[in-house]
């Protein structure tokens, strides 16, 4: 060890300087610039980064009724279902019968299992002025909670409006929800026709191949999404745990009498 | 503009902050609340098949079984009334042992089982679910409306108290029964905390010999504050008058002793305490025998065990 190793001495100017760039840099960053960082991670499915954009985004300007909207949607993506329907109401009283937020308020009211409530917020969402696809999604959902068959139709409204390969990998998540593993994949292999280098879409796709009991298409999905992002952390764990689960004694005789 | 301008909180609320559990749990009320509020929704409009207990079918449920009998069926009716019953005489044989409180629980779980069996016949959905939450409802009714106020009034009327030791006349093991919320009266045994005191007991040379004497005792208090007491040769006077009054173990008082009562004691010889004898010297005996009011614990009435020797302290 050198002798002067440990001796602390004053930090070089030029790192001091560095950090208070940096520091303006940040500062000066437009809700633009929050907004896409959200909207990236929210592709990757990074749900909570996301959460963290568009408050950053709402902190630069209140104003900004998509970010109020993406929170109460990533809150309901990470299953903290009453904090996205106090937060959607919270949103409704500053920005009064906006069609998104509403649609978010019927969302996260349909995840609370307040159905009737839902209905009503989501028939408000869609009498509203403009056409934008998530009243339609929230629609669908409501839909599929309640057991109707129509839910098909709703989607594929919001399709026709948004023909972004999210919406489709969004839908496919609300039927994997409520264990429509089958109608969930359907949607995931559109998704991923559509956009093949997209993780989430393989990831999505693996979840609900997972859901139907077909363990071999999960590993070699799950291998696509290590391909695609070799660091995918949740598609790691998935198959970690495949292979916890296989070296079981019920998983191997569980393999023993499966075809896939 | 002024939205912009505005100091208004950006970042929503999350289920890891300390309101995030309260909401979880109103949400789950909340759901209740709407499930019921839609079955009878239901049932008014005919949808559903459910038709109103029969009348008195609250009350009923105070004693398992009654309500199933009442209706016919009297099989489960006289399980469930027997069962209770069985339990509910061994908890009280065994009050204040682990035995007792197993024996209790079991009585209360049977209570539980025939109140929840009474509410699912009549139930409109009797799902799983609806069971496992109408058990927690029935179970948490039952201990808030009529194990609670029970156990809370026996805390106080009925106090088991195991005999650590032997004290005559009762044996290690023995059980009694306190009640603290009666007052203090002349003539009642009462259980008591002995006033902290060392005695030299040393005859002669230089090596002391002390008692030690503490602890919870049980004897008969012999008068009130106030009254002036004269103990001679077996026999008591208070304020003058002779009494029939007598402590536990007169054997051991000494021949003659004269007390007055302060206020706020009690005067309660402890002749039940091994050691007090009449060879302590009279002064001790005074200071033994005066009671703080706030140590008098409460009567001792009862003796639950051993089973040879149940009945009441006199």
């Amino acid at each position: 060890m050198r002798r002067f190793d440990r001796l602390e001495f004053e930090k070089p100017r030029e790192t001091h300087v560095a950090a208070q760039t940096k520091q303006r840099q940040e500062t000066d960053r437009d809700e633009r610039h929050w907004m896409n960082l959200a909207d990236e991670n929210r592709r990757m499915g990074l749900y909570e980064g996301s959460l963290k954009y568009y408050s950053r985004a709402l902190e630069v300007d209140k104003s900004l009724v998509a970010a109020w909207v993406g929170q109460v949607q990533m809150l309901i993506m990470l299953g903290e279902y009453p904090e996205a329907e106090l937060w959607s109401r919270k949103a409704l009283e500053l920005f009064k019968n906006n069609a998104e937020l509403m649609a978010a308020r019927a969302q996260a009211l349909c995840r609370t299992g307040d159905l009737k409530e839902a209905q009503a917020m989501c028939d408000a969402a869609l009498g509203q002025q403009g056409q934008s696809a998530y009243p339609w999604v929230a629609r669908g959902e409501v839909m599929v909670a309640r057991k109707e068959e129509i839910e098909e139709y709703c989607f594929d409204k919001a399709i026709a409006i948004d023909r972004d390969w999210p919406l489709l990998v969004e839908i496919a998540g609300i039927y994997l929800h409520y264990q429509r593993a089958a109608k969930a994949l359907k949607r995931c292999r559109e998704a991923v026709e559509k956009a093949p280098e997209q993780v989430l879409c393989w990831y999505r796709q693996g979840m609900c191949e997972l859901a139907l009991d077909m363990p071999g298409a999960a590993r070699k999905t799950f291998n696509r999404c290590l391909q695609i992002h070799p660091n995918h952390a949740d598609a790691k764990a998935q198959l970690e745990l495949m292979n916890q689960n296989e070296s079981t004694v019920w998983g191997a005789v569980r393999k023993m009498f499966k075809w896939s | 503009m002024v939205l912009a301008a505005s100091d208004l909180d950006v970042n929503p609320p999350r289920a890891r902050d300390r309101g995030g559990a309260f909401r979880r749990i109103s949400l789950y009320i909340h759901s209740i609340g709407r499930r019921l509020m839609e079955d009878l929704h239901l049932i008014r409009g005919g949808q559903l098949d459910w038709k109103a207990p029969p009348p008195g079918f609250l009350w009923r449920n105070i004693i398992p079984g009654l309500s199933h009998l009442q209706v016919g069926q009297r099989l489960k009716g006289w399980s469930y009334l027997t069962s209770f019953l069985v339990f509910v005489v061994f908890s009280l044989l065994y009050l204040g042992t682990a035995s007792g409180s197993i024996f209790l629980g079991v009585a209360f779980s049977i209570h539980s089982t025939a109140a929840l069996d009474c509410v699912m016949q009549l139930a409109p959905r009797t799902s799983m679910l609806n069971r496992i939450g109408a058990s927690f409802v029935v179970s948490a009714l039952l201990f808030g409306v009529l194990y609670f106020p029970v156990i809370f009034a026996m805390s106080h009327v009925a106090i088991p108290r195991e005999m650590e030791e032997a004290s005559y006349p009762f044996k290690a093991g023995d059980v009694v029964l306190v009640n603290s919320w009666r007052s203090p009266q002349p003539g009642q045994i009462v259980l008591y905390e002995l006033p902290n005191a060392n005695q030299d007991i040393t005859n002669y040379g230089h090596r002391h010999t002390y008692l030690q004497f503490y602890g919870d005792r049980i004897d008969r208090i012999i008068a009130a504050p106030g009254q002036k007491v004269v103990w001679d040769d077996q026999t008591l006077k208070i304020d003058g008058k002779s009494s029939g009054l007598q402590p536990m173990k007169p054997d051991a008082m000494p021949q003659r002793l004269e007390v007055t009562v302060p206020a706020d004691h009690y005067l309660i010889f402890p002749t039940t305490t091994p050691l007090m004898d009449e060879k302590l010297p009279l002064e001790f005996w005074e200071k033994m025998s005066l009671i703080p009011a706030g140590s008098v614990r409460g009567a001792v009435y009862f003796q639950t065990r051993p089973f040879s020797r149940i009945g009441s302290v006199k």
